[in-house]
């Protein structure tokens, strides 16, 4: 009984999890972001298909133009 | 610089996870304004811009609605996590003329026509202080990992 409960997966949540945004930040603050954003970018191209890669590519060239 | 905690508001949370009233943040314009101490948030019951009644700060360098946070891109990792996550708004340059009395961001969709059509995203907690753009430019940035997620 006690190994049913200890295998049963977990309820699927739709939490949304609030991240802080900065005021007047510094230049090293925003290039931190950048370059964040672009890590993140490349990932989701991994497993993108279709249009929607074809949106994060073109999104991801932007970026790294800024 | 400091980081200011960004909240966002249940009932946009409610209309994005049932679908009823649900937005596309990355086909609609969204904005980022800034307020007075006369805004108290109701983070429970605020769904829409009039709900902020005559707050919005005013000033030469300030433009009534606030900016745009272009860009709005949507991304999933491999683990799961889905980030949105948007340009940060234009920076409210320096000016005597400015604003002074800013207490707060709020984030939200613009439509274009009455304020009551325009649904609210988040907001970020009190400054701590009236912040505005005499004595300097004024700016925000989105935090690195993104204005909200969602994990697995």
């Amino acid at each position: 009984m006690f190994d049913w409960f200890r295998r049963k997966k977990p309820v699927p949540q739709l939490g949304m999890q609030e991240n802080p945004v900065q005021l007047n930040p510094s230049p090293s603050a925003r290039d931190l972001r950048n370059r964040a954003r672009i890590t993140r970018l490349e990932e989701a191209i991994k497993s993108a298909k279709g249009e929607r890669k074809t949106d994060l590519v073109a999104e991801l060239k932007r970026r790294r133009g800024a | 610089m400091p980081a200011v905690t960004f909240n966002l508001y249940d009932k946009f949370r409610q209309k994005q996870a049932s679908g009823n009233g649900a937005v596309n943040v990355e086909g609609l314009t969204v904005k980022a304004m800034v307020v007075t101490a006369g805004y108290t948030p109701d983070q429970n019951l605020h769904d829409f811009r009039d709900d902020l009644g005559a707050t919005e700060v005013s000033g030469t360098g300030y433009t009534a609605g606030g900016n745009t946070l272009a860009n709005p891109v949507v991304t999933l990792s491999g683990g799961g996590l889905v980030t949105v996550d948007f340009d940060d708004p234009a920076v409210w340059a320096q000016d005597a003329a400015g604003f002074a009395d800013g207490r707060r961001f709020v984030i939200y969709i613009a439509r274009g026509g009455a304020a009551s059509a325009d649904e609210l995203i988040g907001y970020s907690d009190d400054f701590g202080a009236d912040k505005g753009n005499v004595d300097g430019d004024f700016s925000m940035t989105v935090n690195a990992a993104g204005l909200y997620t969602s994990a697995r």
